[in-house]
């Protein structure tokens, strides 16, 4: 019986280490970072600011801790007050070719200044869409 | 006989008509931002979304259009000239940097004032409303019309280059300015170049 949990348990925590969902890096928790994505980036900062006087900027400084050329695919997203997602042409998916080592910032004001707060996305473009919100445009 | 034959014939056409429905592509509609996307030599939908975006983040951050007074700039839309090899209409650009600079609360567009007249005639046919008897003037508003203090100008630009036997280098260029109209100086100027390389053997227009 006792045999049998200790499986069991190893099974399920097998099961959750294999599990491919995007998940928030906790230095970060603006950024969402798809699984495959994550094995080759290397996030050195996230920073925020007001362009215009009243209207959110965020951006992200990264690299290509790979050895060979990666694409990322981005999204930043904006939310008012009440967390309702605001539109418009900062909130599209992206792409940006990364060479390996290759410091890249990637930045965005946000769409109108009643955006409080934001969500970057970073995954790769073969990340299968069924695992994140991909395809969803702004 | 005759059966034979008109068996032979029902035989074949419905043979031809299922092979040509079996090999019609799918309708299928694309979901904005999809991985998969296609990506054409021409001109498309997202090439005017990327060349609108750049233009907005450009014009926002560079602080061409802040006011210290609290008030909102009025844009009018000059002219956006297409000089590409392709017919397409630059309002597919122009729209899109409208609703992104008014969704921005900084800058509004009339539509009252253009080179070729007002965008939208009902404003001058207001004003002739209170001529009209039919029409009760207590519910009529005394027209003021905003003039702009800035005008937005610009052209896109196609250039065809082979690169070798096969392939072709197609690139376009989205060249933007904004004039400030009290003394006629660019305020903002932006380009975004979008390249596409592809076969040779097909064509961008």
């Amino acid at each position: 019986m006792q045999i049998r949990n200790g499986v069991l348990a190893a099974a399920a925590l097998a099961l959750l280490g294999c599990q491919t969902q995007p998940q928030p890096p906790t230095d970060y928790p603006q950024l969402q970072i798809g699984p495959r994505a994550q094995s080759y980036l290397q996030i050195e900062a996230v920073q925020e600011g007001y362009a215009s006087s009243d209207l959110l900027r965020a951006g992200v400084r990264l690299y290509n801790r790979s050895n060979q050329q990666q694409t990322l695919r981005y999204r930043f997203s904006w939310f008012d007050a009440n967390g309702f997602e605001l539109k418009g042409l900062a909130s599209r998916w992206e792409q940006h070719p990364l060479r390996p080592a290759e410091p890249v910032m990637i930045d965005r004001v946000a769409p109108s200044p009643k955006a409080v707060r934001y969500r970057i996305q970073l995954f790769d473009p073969r990340t299968a869409p069924t695992h994140s919100t991909q395809g969803i445009d702004g | 006989m005759s059966t034979r034959n008109t068996l032979i014939k029902v035989l074949a056409v419905s043979t031809a008509f299922g092979l040509a429905t079996g090999c019609t592509p799918k309708t299928q509609l694309l979901t904005p931002g999809a991985v998969d996307q296609p990506v054409t030599m021409g001109l498309s939908g997202s090439d005017f979304a990327q060349a609108a975006s750049d233009a907005v983040q450009s014009m926002l951050t560079s602080g061409a259009v802040d006011r210290s007074d609290g008030k909102k700039n009025i844009m009018v839309v000059s002219t956006v000239l297409n000089d590409t090899m392709q017919r397409i209409d630059t309002d597919q650009l122009v729209k899109k940097i409208r609703v992104d600079l008014l969704r921005s609360g900084k800058v509004l567009t009339t539509t009252a004032i253009g080179l070729n007249g007002a965008e939208d005639r009902m404003t001058q046919a207001y004003g002739e409303l209170s001529q009209s008897r039919k029409v009760d003037r207590s519910t009529l508003v005394r027209q003021r019309l905003a003039a702009p203090n800035m005008s937005l100008s610009g052209k896109i630009i196609q250039r065809n280059n082979r690169v070798d036997g096969n392939q072709q280098l197609v690139e376009y260029y989205f060249q933007l300015t904004l004039t400030d109209l009290a003394n006629g100086l660019a305020i903002w100027e932006g380009e975004t170049p979008i390249r596409k390389l592809g076969s040779a053997k097909g064509t961008s227009w």
